[in-house]
């Protein structure tokens, strides 16, 4: 990085400090002609400040290191311990947020527990709805709520990320699908993309927004500029490629596949071509729009036979999303011509993705299939954060200039002890950046697709080295199996056969991994 | 002027706090299931009864229909080559009502019924049937003519202006001799700004 | 009124080139014997909801195949585009309403110029009309 560009944070956070300057020569214009409103307003801040500085003390753990224990317990194969201690974690919490849910639900398919998994993500999709219904009819409130202006950012209710709400439908789609409930799987699917339409129009209504009030206040906001901030985690090519930070080609081509597999091409063909327009240049993709009409075909051809070959989808998912960090940064902010420095918070990314590498899958003794690598949740995450970013910038300047206010008038003011006391409070303890996110989520989705005939297969699924083979019962024309790789760990689901309960699933470990499955009993 | 700048702050979240509190009252009425629908540029309500209103018309006017002759239809696929996902089967079930009820076509059962179809043509041929009433495998009647079509779109937008433009076809295929006996188009332009 | 007017005669001095006994296009609509002019089948036939700034200026109806053919020619009154919806509501010779409910179908007129509605019954009973335009 050159000099020129280290000075520069001075520069644009002075540039930001006089913008709110601005902001509040204007506010004090109102409040002359209403004070009493003002007063009034003032009385209710004060008591909302000291609502949040006691709910933050109980708010303010490490939700971090809490999901840190739980997922290493996931990734040494201990998925029942794993549930046992985000229990635990959420147990004396008063109220189990969106997060506490859609962790719990991710937790539940791992085991196998898909019923259970159900709940616990319906009842995050609920608290989804609730967003999705204020969104509509409160536009402004995505641009992120005042409350954390003053306090922090963790004192809010988890709003949840775009890319986590589209991807909480998916994974229910998912569910279904791995409990044999393929119309239900659609009505998911349906589900996803109308989601995601949403929250394109609500977020295309918020950035012609910000980009207004950005016009009008004259602030330019650049987390590029902030000095010892890591830059690179969230500004790379191939963050910037992607379309935004919340549609996936995965879901798309899952909708692809599902609508496909109900018959309905006019649907699927929708869905395999989203896929290529968000991840192009992906040949299993491009085959699944460009095959579709000859494979419907095909299956028209033998509607009696029952020798169709099985369409064998298999999702490879690896790693976990990225975790998210708080480092302080030391803000310059200027005061009556002094330069004062407030330290203030900022979410920085640690990657969790699994191993590089190719994913194989094997039929029997062949390699059938190298699975593509159609959706990277670390990524989108990142780009989340990226368009996040300007926000938090914001939010931290005017938590800074209010910090430096209070810690003038408290040195200024010698017998206010109280307000030293609770400022100094307030300067240590709140500042701390928001480290919550779906953690749980894999980092990279890649997808294979392979026609087999019908009948039990073992099926191969190499990893980035790692080998984890399953014996499945295949019959039917379509078939969904996911393999989720969390450190050494491999955990399967497949969509059930339809024509027996003896579906098996048996598995066998090669290499260093161990595999963790729904064992059922051979009943052959 | 100390407390300036978290006042400031303050009325923010007060001004903030208003606006979520007023406006929330959401009245739900029901609607004119017709009534021109203009919520957003996706294919909606509206594009759907326009297609399948102006095709059905159409159709009735074409010779092969005209002539009285009750000629045996079957339905296949609306390909969808936009990226929106338009049921385009929706949209056939709709023309294929309106064509049942002027009572000039007739429908022969058609690939995604056609499962449906057999197995209860099979479920009837057990003991358990009356064979006088039992409907014999072999007297399916296959269709004369085939439906098909695929629905377009053109989106083009820059920071003011949305334009979509959809396309429908639609064409009516002799069976036997492969000759396209009619067939229409029905386009809709929508801008938003 | 002028263009209408003008329409009329061209209407009149056409039909003079037609072989006798053939009724009018105009004349060929449903009721026009017991109304006498277009204008007053106009008023029967067309309702205005919600004062949209348009007036019907031509009807013509033709029979084909059984299938009662319409074209309705409007005129924008105002100087500037207008958006307006219209429909129709089929009839049996009876007065039944038959076939189901049409969709509102949107229009945009352009300011001076006619513009011409096309429709055709959406069935062989039905044998009557009715206009809805709403802006």
């Amino acid at each position: 990085m050159s000099q020129s560009i280290r000075t520069k944070p001075v520069l644009i956070l002075l540039q930001s400090v006089v913008a709110v300057r601005r902001l509040q020569a204007w506010l004090g214009l109102a409040s002359g002609t209403a004070s009493s409103t003002v007063r009034a307003a003032l009385g209710l801040v004060a008591v909302g400040l000291c609502v949040s500085l006691v709910a933050a003390c109980a708010v303010f753990r490490s939700y971090h290191l809490e999901l840190g224990q739980t997922l290493d317990l996931v990734s040494a194969g201990k998925i029942d311990a794993a549930i046992g201690t985000h229990e635990s974690h959420a147990g004396d919490r008063d109220e189990k947020d969106l997060l506490y849910f859609l962790e719990k639900g991710e937790l539940l398919r791992l085991a196998g527990r898909y019923s259970e998994s159900q709940q616990a993500w319906l009842e995050a999709d609920r608290r989804v709805a609730v967003w999705e219904e204020q969104a509509r009819l409160h536009p402004e409130m995505l641009l992120r709520d005042a409350g954390s202006l003053l306090v922090n950012d963790k004192t809010r209710a988890y709003p949840g990320q775009d890319f986590e709400k589209v991807m909480l439908t998916t994974r229910i789609a998912l569910n279904h699908l791995a409990l044999g409930e393929w119309d239900e799987a659609r009505v998911a699917i349906k589900r996803t993309h109308e989601r995601e339409a949403l929250i394109a129009a609500l977020r295309a209504k918020q950035v012609r927004r910000s980009e207004q009030a950005a016009g009008e206040s004259g602030y330019t906001r650049d987390f590029r500029e902030l000095n010892g901030y890591p830059v690179e985690t969230i500004d790379s090519p191939e963050i910037n490629a992607l379309r935004n930070s919340y549609q996936n080609a995965f879901s798309h081509y899952l909708a692809g596949f599902l609508y496909e597999a109900l018959g309905e091409t006019s649907l699927a063909s929708a869905g395999y071509r989203q896929a290529i327009e968000l991840q192009p240049g992906v040949a299993l993709l491009e085959d699944g729009l460009a095959g579709l009409d000859a494979r419907q075909a095909q299956r028209r051809k033998v509607v009696a036979d029952s020798t169709v070959r099985t369409d064998l989808l298999v999702v490879v998912e690896t790693g976990l999303a990225p975790a998210r960090r708080s480092v302080n940064i030391n803000l310059p902010i200027v005061k009556d011509e002094e330069v004062f420095f407030a330290p203030i918070s900022f979410p920085v990314l640690e990657s969790q993705a699994g191993p590089a590498g190719a994913r194989e899958i094997v039929v029997g003794e062949m390699l059938q299939a190298e699975g593509a690598d159609i959706t990277s949740v670390d990524l989108m995450s990142r780009r989340a954060l990226k368009d996040e970013m300007p926000w938090i910038v914001l939010r931290a300047v005017t938590r800074a200039t209010v910090k430096v206010a209070l810690q003038k008038a408290a040195s200024e003011e010698e017998d206010s002890r109280t307000a030293r006391a609770a400022t100094k409070i307030g300067s240590i303890v709140t500042e701390q950046a928001d480290e919550r996110a779906w953690r749980s989520l894999p980092a990279e989705i890649a997808v294979a697709r392979v026609r087999v005939e019908p009948g039990i297969h073992d099926i191969g699924v190499d990893v980035g080295g790692m080998q984890h083979r399953y014996r499945v019962n295949l019959d039917g024309p379509f078939a969904v199996m996911s393999v989720r790789q969390i450190g050494a760990t491999a955990y399967m689901s497949i969509s059930p056969a339809s024509s027996s309960d003896a579906t098996l699933q048996r598995a066998n470990t090669h290499g260093d991994g161990q595999s963790r499955h729904r064992l059922e009993e051979d009943v052959l | 002027m100390k407390i300036r700048s978290i006042r400031s702050a303050c009325l923010i979240m007060v001004i903030m706090a208003a606006a979520l509190a007023g406006g929330c009252s959401k009245q739900v009425r029901y609607g004119d299931a017709k009534a021109v629908e203009t919520v957003n540029l996706d294919f909606g309500s509206t594009d759907l009864q326009l297609i399948a209103e102006s095709m059905t018309r159409s159709l009735l006017q074409a010779p092969v229909v005209a002539n009285g002759s009750r000629p045996i239809v079957t339905v296949q696929d609306v390909k969808n080559k936009t990226s929106e996902y338009i049921d385009t089967r929706a949209i056939t079930d709709s023309i294929r009502a309106e064509l049942v009820k002027s009572g000039r076509v007739r429908f022969a059962v058609d690939e995604v019924a056609m499962e449906e179809q057999i197995s209860e043509l099979e479920r009837q041929q057990s003991e358990y049937y009356d064979a006088e009433q039992t409907a014999e495998i072999g007297r399916m009647v296959g269709a004369a003519y085939r439906l098909q079509g695929s629905i377009l779109s053109i989106v083009k937008q820059n920071e003011d202006v949305k334009d979509v433009y959809y396309k429908f076809n639609l064409q009516l295929w002799n069976v036997q001799n492969g000759l396209l006996e009619w067939s229409d188009e029905k386009d809709i332009r929508k801008t938003e700004s | 009124m002028k263009i209408s007017c003008y329409l009329l005669m061209g209407v009149v001095l056409l039909a003079g080139c037609q072989s006798s006994g053939e009724p009018q296009p105009s004349e060929s609509c449903p009721g026009y014997a017991e109304a006498g002019s277009t204008k007053a089948l106009a008023a029967r036939k067309v309702s205005y909801i919600d004062r949209p700034d348009v007036r019907v200026v031509e009807m013509r109806c033709v029979s084909r195949a059984d299938l009662l053919r319409i074209d309705i020619d409007l005129k924008n009154r105002r100087s500037k585009e207008q958006h307006i919806a219209y429909r129709f509501d089929w009839f049996e010779a009876n007065g039944m309403s038959t076939g189901s409910e049409e969709a509102w179908k949107p229009l945009v007129l352009y300011p001076g110029v006619p513009r011409t509605i096309r429709t055709v019954s959406p069935s062989t009973d039905a044998k009557d009309f009715r206009l809805l335009i709403k802006r």
